[in-house]
């Protein structure tokens, strides 16, 4: 969905409309679930965690045309949410995305389909498996997600250069550890 | 250092973000640190999503039942059903009409994605040269316009098989078990462990496979039933005859000799040989017309090159370029012969 798709709905979000509304849970949903869920570790949480935020986007439509970008909006209202649980359910009273031991479940094709063994495939896993938080975080938004470095910068409060530096250390750890495959 | 940036402008061309400058730099260092070709290429394929579980049930439908005091109309009895219907109608179509076209798009590209995805490919533009290591741990050399196709999981199969477009200089990695093969078109060489430049330009009449370690075997793919062995320092040359071009039986239409190759130049520690000097980024010629060698000016330089003089197209050179530029070079040539040229863009014209 483009900027001008966005401000379209929400514009319309704003005059009630509830298909508008509707078009946007279906677009941001499936996201939304999967990101709260790699932080709570928990897909039922994560999906209620994602209905919340959309539920207050709906709830709160008289000020949806203040949304600059919907995605990122509610990506960080996601993080949020996911934050606060954790701090409650751990009762501490500072949870940091640092802290977050963060799941992420690799949507990589069948070996067949690009031609790897299922041991380089394994070795790939364990190596993103094993990313410190931030890094896998940066890692599952731009290739799970499809996000770019500026929405990701946003969403977890680091600098575009962050991003930059943290998604070459994930590639490095996957080439390095692919390396030693190869070289027979 | 390098290697850093290399990962870095990967990285940024993986998220979508590189710049075309960056672009441009990757397709460079990886021009010139051909090693990392098969890992980029890994990671791209990497990179690719697979299926993600789909979504089950209806969730809106759930979703609205769950906060239903957030909306006016009740989720399950619609006051206006009709008008609904239509558009849950049209939307439906307008679903319908998309999946098709994925399905089309799925179909389509599923028909050859079987053998394109454990397909490698590595092609050589005009007037550049490159490296590369295979799976296997050979080492491939490739001449300018040329293409190298070969298999990721060639180390899983019994032969490993490499198809060439053009020429190469092949480093084979011993495995006693498994041959390596090439295949060009024209013919096959079977290799178990050595080191041989294959030249087999689509473009030429002549294929040439030259021996410098080890043993191989070359097949005609035209004459099965021949098998010819070469020995360190031979040279196999095919030729196809001026019965292929007449469209003779196919038995007639390629000759065939075998040969020694001796150096065109050779001091203490160096030995230049025509064949493989390319390797060491040297263009070397020994008593060649200019007919015979413009294709090879013109992949080396990436230039197009008009001989219009007839009397020039039979003027010989022996020579080793190097670092010459094209300028250079053929300023050279008219040292030796005379004639007059002009260059043009990359457009060489020969009076």
């Amino acid at each position: 969905m483009n900027g001008e798709q966005c401000t379209a709905l929400l514009a319309r979000i704003y005059m009630g409309d509830e298909d508008a509304y509707r078009e946007i849970f279906e677009t941001y949903f499936p996201g939304l679930k999967r990101f709260a869920a790699s932080l709570v570790r928990s897909m039922e949480q994560g999906e209620e965690i994602a209905a919340d935020v959309l539920i207050n986007l709906w709830r709160n439509r008289s000020s949806a045309t203040a949304i600059v970008n919907l995605r990122v909006y509610l990506m960080t209202a996601v993080r949020n949410r996911s934050l606060n649980w954790l701090k409650s359910s751990s009762g501490r009273r500072f949870v940091s995305l640092d802290d977050v031991d963060v799941e992420l479940s690799l949507t990589l094709r069948d070996p067949e389909q690009i031609c790897i063994s299922n041991e380089m495939r394994r070795k790939v896993e364990l190596a993103v498996q094993t990313l410190p938080p931030r890094c896998k975080l940066v890692f599952k938004l731009i290739r799970e997600e499809g996000l770019s470095y500026r929405e990701v910068a946003a969403i977890l409060d680091i600098s575009v250069k962050t991003v930059d530096a943290q998604l070459v250390a994930a590639l490095k750890k996957i080439t390095s550890s692919i390396k030693i495959l190869y070289r027979n | 250092m390098e290697d850093e940036r290399i990962t870095q402008l990967m990285a940024r061309k993986l998220a979508g973000e590189a710049t075309a400058a960056e672009l441009a730099e990757l397709d460079h260092l990886l021009a010139t640190r051909p090693e990392f070709l098969f890992q980029a290429e890994l990671l791209q394929q990497l990179w690719q999503k697979g299926e993600q579980p789909a979504e089950t049930g209806d969730s809106y439908q759930q979703h609205r039942r769950r906060f239903a005091d957030d909306f006016d109309a009740p989720a399950e009895e619609e006051p206006a059903p009709r008008r609904r219907y239509r558009k849950m109608v049209v939307a439906l179509a307008g679903m319908a009409a998309l999946l098709a076209l994925f399905a089309g798009i799925r179909m389509y590209r599923g028909q050859d994605a079987a053998p394109l995805a454990s397909r490698a490919e590595v092609a050589v533009k005009n007037g550049s040269r490159s490296s590369l290591l295979l799976p296997d741990g050979s080492r491939v050399w490739l001449n300018a316009g040329s293409k190298l196709v070969y298999d990721y999981n060639m180390n899983q199969a019994g032969e490993r098989l490499v198809q060439l477009e053009g020429e190469a200089f092949f480093d084979v990695a011993k495995k006693a078990d498994r041959p390596f093969i090439i295949k060009t078109g024209k013919i096959s060489i079977r290799v178990l462990g050595t080191s041989l430049n294959v030249k087999a330009y689509p473009a030429d009449k002549i294929t040439e496979a030259t021996l410098i370690t080890g043993k191989i075997e070359v097949n005609i793919d035209d004459k099965p039933e021949q098998r010819i062995v070469l020995a360190p320092m031979e040279k196999f040359v095919l030729e196809e005859g001026p019965a292929a071009a007449a469209n003779k039986p196919a038995k007639n239409a390629h000759q065939y000799l075998v040969g020694n190759i001796r150096p065109v130049f050779e001091e203490q520690d160096s030995v230049i040989y025509t064949e493989t000097a390319w390797v060491r980024n040297q263009l070397v010629f020994n008593n060649e017309t200019l007919e015979e060698l413009a294709p090879r000016l013109e992949r080396w330089y990436n230039i197009v090159i008009v001989i219009n003089n007839q009397n020039a197209k039979k003027y010989r050179f022996t020579g080793i370029f190097d670092k010459e530029t094209v300028e250079q070079a053929f300023r050279a040539m008219q040292l030796i012969k005379s004639f007059s040229y002009a260059i043009e863009g990359n457009v060489v014209t020969i009076n």
